[in-house]
């Protein structure tokens, strides 16, 4: 892994302006339905039995490009309208993840990767509703990120310093001399491009500056220069009239903002803990894909250091993870507003993380109420799955059908035999369910 | 106008520990054996959306009010008398009856010393109960969760803290980064996993996050089974049909079954009364009542009542005067509301004076941290416990 970085710097200097080539070994490892469910749960939030046979098929270059190129198909929401339109936070939560659960057989499902992309940047953008108090700008912040956040991660961290819910988050809305809010200058640097230690507090005071004249009022983002700082500013080792766009470019020029952004997506994609090994060689990627972050991720997945065992059913799943996984896998839907308030309930509001610092995933989900309303969930998702045709070949459920769903190439759970025989008066219908419910509530199935 | 006792010495943040208000102390000392003294416990009902103070505590003789109010002091008629000059809220019956018998504490004018007007500050101020610097941002703790683990439990193995409700758990709550035990959802949920199961799915974990995964899955099976008993034992009053009723009835049902946590919280939310407040407000209140008054008869019946405080309060009071759409504003400060078999009833604080706002606003004359602390340390640590050493550990930095 080290000698392909190297060969990439030394090709960066050689080539001038041709792009290098990805610094991520293709992977070579077995090719087999481990492998692809393993590709699925991360870029998919899991799949079902046909489309896994369709990745499984293609082999690991042509599946990470086919997903990427069905997430590009769908980045623009034709429904974005409407659902402003009903402006309801219900409804905004129900639009989203209606996206994120949305069937593989439909373009938005085969484009599910871009949801996945859409919510990783929430999570690191980390803004909420409860302060912002209007779900309408924070759906255009959502549609924002699934847009930006797809292609050049320069100019998503643009976008976001003139977005309308993250003005109103950190008290950009307002912002005036001589006393200027110096919220989102700090987490601009602190979270947002460079990552804590990376800058001075004279550079967050002189940022603050640069971000003055911005005002949101009502869904209206606007700038007025007469409330705007115009004169220099001194930060990182430059001298000039920065205002918002030349201060965020100047900071997606640092060093340090590819190593944030690859430091994003490790947590996202490959484990909750972060990876240093894994990070620096996703920042060469990212330089050598001109910063873009599909381009990257398909890179990623079809690398081997993607396919490594140590990352796999290794990564916690956050609540939406979790139902989407579950219901994608079986082929059975609870309606989208039930699910995301499901999600809330175990831990996970869409559109409203806990801090600036987004949901903190990993063991945090794991506590005892969280996992009581998966399995809510989960029984809820059986109680439908027991009369699913497709899960009753011939009129007998199919247990481990069932587990070959969620854990594609997983040899079977040696407790599996206990659920089988599992005793029940109820009727059979029900006792299907409760076999369901425990191969959806398995402690492997709360991994991604 | 104002009695000797509506005001304290010292004025702002003197604090209700000097005071002697809260026969709190009174009522723990006076109990013989330590295990009783250890069982009282804390329930906090959350008002969300900044409760309008001064529509629920009437200061019926106070001639600006009427005048600030033109739509909104119409609920003078039908007002439940308090003390001269004060009344309640025409939908709050039963907190009258409990006020009458001595058994409801208002505290006057409770607030942060800067007023906060945003609901998301505001609540993050009570919730954490200190003023947070920025590098303790990211461990979600809140009064409740600390005093929860301070004040132990009642039975071993038991959760700090429970949550009823089908929401998040407010930041109150919270332990450690960890959320409370919640009690939500619908009533007779998921079947609960066989021990035999679950053992054989610790067995089979292999590699850290399994392990940590299955063990998890274990803890919640167990609060699972401990939700499921009690989700079987019948109530002994009639309870009203309302949201807040079902979660106050978890409540009562967890503390009287013998659940084990001495903290309690559940939220009612919808007071960010804005516009045409009057007929909200008024089903707001009459939700609250019903469900304190169910609880106050349960708990009297299992015998639980004495040794019970509930506190209700809200984010943030709102403005004195009625806006142009018949509602209210984000203002300052605001009543809270003690309810308790051994409380000690009567008016506490210093009463809001309408010709002394502050920028428009009834200001906040006692410093909620000071009436956290008093809770906590007075009620669930006992009048014995050092009230300086559980200040420095309920708001360490504070």
């Amino acid at each position: 892994m080290k000698r392909a970085v190297e060969s990439t710097v030394e090709s960066t200097v050689e080539s001038g302006t041709r792009r290098p080539l990805s610094t991520l070994a293709p992977a070579r490892g077995p090719w087999n339905s481990a492998a692809a469910g393993h590709l699925a749960r991360r870029a998919l939030f899991g799949c079902g039995p046909e489309r896994l046979q369709e990745l499984l098929e293609l082999g690991p270059k042509d599946a990470a490009a086919t997903l990427v190129a069905d997430a590009r198909a769908v980045l623009v929401d034709p429904q974005l309208a409407a659902a402003e339109a009903l402006g309801t936070r219900a409804a905004v939560e129900a639009h989203w993840m209606a996206r994120i659960l949305a069937p593989d057989s439909t373009p938005v499902g085969r484009g599910r990767l871009a949801e996945r992309i859409a919510l990783l940047w929430h999570n690191h953008f980390a803004t909420s509703v409860v302060k912002v108090e209007d779900s309408v700008l924070m759906l255009r912040q959502i549609d924002t990120l699934r847009r930006t956040g797809a292609g050049d991660a320069r100019a998503m961290l643009r976008s976001m310093v003139q977005d309308g819910a993250m003005l109103v988050w950190l008290d950009g809305d307002g912002s005036r001399p001589p006393t200027p809010n110096e919220n989102l200058a700090r987490e601009l640097m602190e979270l947002f491009a460079l990552g804590r230690g990376n800058y001075s507090e004279s550079d967050v005071k002189e940022a603050a500056r640069a971000l003055t004249g911005w005002s949101v009022r009502g869904r209206h983002v606007e700038f007025a220069a007469s409330r705007h700082d115009s004169g220099d500013k001194n930060i990182l080792g430059a001298r000039a009239p920065f205002d918002a766009l030349a201060l965020a470019s100047h900071l997606s020029e640092q060093p340090h903002f590819a190593r944030r952004v690859a430091h994003r997506l490790v947590r996202e994609l490959l484990t909750d803990g972060g990876d240093e090994q894994a990070e620096a060689v996703l920042e060469q990627e990212l330089h050598a894909q001109d910063f873009d972050v599909l381009g990257t991720v398909q890179a990623l997945f079809a690398s081997e250091l993607f396919y490594d065992l140590r990352w796999r059913e290794a990564k916690v799943a956050g609540p939406v993870e979790y139902l989407a996984r579950c219901s994608l896998a079986l082929g059975v839907f609870l309606p989208p507003f039930e699910v995301a308030q499901l999600a809330a309930r175990a831990g996970q509001r869409l559109f409203a993380p806990p801090t600036v610092e987004g949901w903190r995933g990993g063991a945090d989900w794991m506590h005892g109420s969280a996992l009581l309303v998966r399995r809510e969930a989960a029984w809820a998702l059986a109680q439908r799955a027991a009369s699913s045709p497709a899960l009753r070949p011939e009129g007998e459920l199919n247990l481990s059908d069932v587990w070959i769903r969620l854990h594609p190439g997983a040899p079977a759970a040696v407790w599996l035999d206990k659920v089988a025989s599992m005793a029940s008066t109820a009727s059979r219908r029900e006792r299907d369910a409760r076999r369901i419910l425990e191969l959806l509530d398995a402690p492997q199935t709360h991994l991604m | 106008m104002a009695s000797r006792r509506d005001v304290l010495a010292g004025g702002f943040a003197a604090g209700l520990l000097g005071s002697g208000l809260l026969r709190f102390g009174a009522a723990t000392n006076s109990a013989t054996n330590s295990a009783t003294e250890r069982d009282t416990v804390l329930i906090t009902v959350e008002l969300h959306g900044g409760n309008d103070g001064l529509s629920t505590v009437l200061p019926l003789e106070q001639e600006r009010w009427y005048q600030l109010r033109p739509t909104l002091s119409q609920v003078a008629r039908g007002s439940h008398p308090l003390a001269p000059g004060w009344g309640l809220h025409p939908s709050l019956p039963q907190l009258a009856a409990a006020f009458a018998e001595g058994e409801l504490a208002i505290v006057h004018g409770v607030g942060t010393p800067v007023p906060e007007r945003s609901h998301f500050h505001a609540l993050e101020l009570w919730h954490r109960g200190t003023r947070v610097a920025r590098e303790e941002r990211d461990v979600r703790e809140g009064w409740l969760g600390r005093a929860g683990k301070l004040a132990g439990v009642l039975d071993a193995g038991a959760p700090t803290a429970l949550y009823a409700g089908g929401d998040i758990p407010p930041l109150s709550l919270y332990e450690g980064g960890q959320a409370p035990a919640t009690w939500g959802g619908r009533s007779g949920g998921a079947p609960v996993a066989s021990q035999a199961l679950a053992e054989a799915q610790v067995a089979a974990a292999k590699g850290r996050t399994h392990e940590l995964v299955a063990h998890a899955r274990e803890h919640a099976r167990r609060l699972g089974e401990r939700i499921a008993r009690a989700e079987g034992t019948p109530l002994l009053v009639p309870w009203p049909a309302s949201g807040l009723a079902t979660d106050l009835a978890r409540v009562a049902r967890a503390v009287h079954h013998g659940w084990g946590p001495r903290v309690y919280g559940v939220v009612l939310g919808g007071f960010d009364t804005h516009l045409e407040q009057a007929a909200s407000h008024e089903r707001l209140l009459a939700e609250l009542d019903g469900a304190l008054g169910a609880l106050r008869a349960e708990l009297t019946q299992a015998g639980w009542w004495s040794r019970t405080a509930v506190v209700v309060h809200s984010e943030f009071g709102r403005r004195a005067a009625e806006n142009q759409s018949r509602g209210t504003d984000h203002g300052n400060g605001a009543p809270v509301l003690l309810l308790g078999g051994a409380l000690g009833g009567g008016l506490y604080g210093t009463a809001p004076d309408l010709e002394q706002l502050v920028d428009g606003d009834v200001p906040a004359t006692t410093d909620l941290t000071h009436l956290q602390s008093t809770l906590v340390s007075c009620w669930l640590e006992g009048a014995g416990a050092r009230v300086d050493d559980a200040l420095r550990r309920l708001f360490p930095g504070g």
